[in-house]
């Protein structure tokens, strides 16, 4: 996969005009929980999705932080998922979501702890094992930071890569959210990230709430993140990046433009990195 | 420094009881009234989440109760059972068990049964495919190995039987239907779901057939079952009933391709 690739959220509304338009872009991305189906029209579009484009899994319900266990039963859907489409990522999140058999079913932080990062690093190693290829793990935008964390979340992550080789998903909106919601510059967290463990990136939208910035993915790239995404390929190289929309989706090429507006970044950023 | 497991444990209680928020806030930086508005972010984002998880599960009960009620049974249902797994499409399973002991849904007391089929139409769609058995292939099996197959059902058939006419209130309720928008609600109907092409379908059975599936989904072999259907309905053409059972019906081909084997 290309460093520049450029990618969209497959995303219900598209499905048949993508499928018969075919437009140019690199890869797609599902949430790999819509996928779980043993049969039926989900998983017949997928088979028919990824003859035509490269896939990325992306998870959301694995929990890799619940300090109580990894979900292997869902662990064991994401691997019979992974070898039957062949995806050129897979991708989780820093998060736990589940306790004492609860799953809440929401991306919940974690403290940046050396507790923390034992158990990450064990779920970590296992899930590499159990899918044969590395996975990549995505920071979060949070609206609550822990008393108890000693690191930054970036600092978490990189150490996270450098003990077990999975990979980084960097949200630069994520990013932007947290730097505004608890008031830093989020530039320096960008440059302690080792390039070569950031292997793709993420683009979104988000909500200004009267509370706090929320992370909602229903809206357009704005002006402060695509700054902060050219500084990150300035910084970092290009990476294969990926506008994600998950709510309020609009017309498909509103997303395709979106692209098109990756692409140009990423362009402007090469030279750099020849 | 409190172990992660209790660490947890506290979000957890203050994200399902509100009030216990005062727990969770030690561990958090910032004033109690901004933790406490930021837990109910997280609240919110659970709760938008399982609602339209069971709105998606649910459809035609959703659109029959109204938005509002939905999403007060979602939350309540919550409060009560909340979801064991990371994928949402594994919730709602006990729903139907809920709403037939809750109290704001004395009034409907057709909304079980038919959250019980709507489920069985969710489970269904993302069912194993297997084969299905062609008319062609029984006809192939000699006469007298006919009446000693077993045959299955395709993954994701379910059967209900109820007293009210759950069929139609689903049909009714489907994008592209134009009959009549209303029910005989005198009577009772038994449900078929299942995906024997690649839609999943909801049909009415007579009393025959019926039992013919149930004998089926229970192991029967083919002369059993016929037995079954007759008592069923007495007055039927049992050759009728089969004929259209195989012609159209979710019957997994797994038996007569194991029976061909043994053949061969």
């Amino acid at each position: 996969m290309s460093h520049t690739a450029v990618g969209i959220g497959f995303r219900q509304p598209h499905y048949e005009e993508l499928l018969e338009s075919r437009p140019p872009l690199d890869f797609l991305e599902v949430h790999s929980e819509n996928f779980f189906a043993q049969g039926g029209p989900a998983r017949a579009l997928l088979e028919r999705t990824r003859s035509a484009y490269p896939i990325s899994l992306h998870g959301v319900g694995l929990s890799l932080g619940s300090a109580d266990g990894l979900a292997l039963g869902h662990l064991e859907k994401l691997r019979e998922l992974v070898q039957w489409v062949e995806p050129m990522l897979v991708s989780e999140h820093l998060c736990w979501g589940a306790v004492d058999g609860v799953h809440f079913n929401d991306l919940l932080p974690i403290p940046y702890t050396s507790e923390a990062l034992e158990i990450f690093c064990a779920r970590i190693g296992r899930v590499q094992d159990v899918l044969k290829q590395p996975i990549l793990i995505e920071n979060l935008s949070a609206y609550l930071q822990y008393r108890e964390s000693e690191m930054d979340e970036t600092l978490f992550l990189a150490e996270l890569a450098r003990r077990t080789g999975c990979g980084i998903l960097l949200d630069v909106n994520n990013l932007y959210v947290n730097s505004v919601n608890f008031g830093y510059d989020p530039r320096p967290l960008i440059a302690q990230l080792p390039s070569e463990s950031v292997r793709q990136i993420h683009l979104a939208g988000h909500l200004r709430d009267e509370e706090c910035l929320i992370d909602d993915h229903g809206s357009r790239v704005c002006a402060e993140v695509w700054d902060l995404y050219r500084y990150t390929v300035a910084t970092l190289g290009p990476k294969p990046s990926l506008i994600e929309w998950d709510t309020a989706i609009p017309e498909l090429a509103v997303l395709l433009a979106e692209a098109d507006l990756t692409r140009d970044a990423l362009a402007a950023a090469e030279p750099n990195h020849a | 420094m409190p172990d992660l497991i209790d660490t947890q444990r506290a979000i957890a209680a203050a994200l399902r009881q509100g009030g216990q928020a005062n727990r969770a806030a030690v561990l958090f930086v910032g004033d109690e009234e901004l933790i406490t508005r930021r837990l109910a972010i997280y609240r919110g984002n659970v709760l938008a989440a399982i609602t339209k998880a069971l709105v998606t599960a649910f459809p035609v009960s959703q659109s029959v109760v109204g938005e509002e009620f939905f999403d007060a049974l979602a939350g309540a249902y919550w409060r009560f059972a909340p979801s064991t797994s990371g994928d949402l499409h594994d919730y709602g399973r006990s729903l139907a068990d809920f709403v037939a002991s809750f109290e704001p849904a004395r009034e409907l007391p057709y909304l079980p049964d038919l959250l019980r089929l709507e489920w069985f139409v969710h489970r269904a769609y993302s069912a194993a495919d297997e084969s299905r058995l062609e008319a062609r292939e029984l006809a192939a099996v000699p006469t007298q190995a006919q009446a000693g197959l077993r045959l299955g059902l395709l993954p994701g058939t379910a059967l209900i039987e109820s007293i009210y006419p759950i069929v139609s209130i689903w049909t009714i309720h489907q994008p592209g239907y134009d009959g009549k928008f209303e029910v005989d609600w005198s009577l009772g109907e038994r449900a078929l779901i299942a995906r024997p092409y690649r839609r999943v379908t909801v049909t009415a059975l007579r009393p025959s057939a019926f039992a013919l599936y149930q004998a089926f989904d229970r192991g029967d072999t083919l002369e059993e079952a016929l037995q079954c259907a007759q008592s069923a309905e007495q007055d039927c053409d049992l050759v009728e009933v089969i004929t259209e059972v195989v012609a159209k019906g979710p019957i997994s081909a797994r038996a007569v391709s194991a029976q061909q084997g043994v053949l061969r």
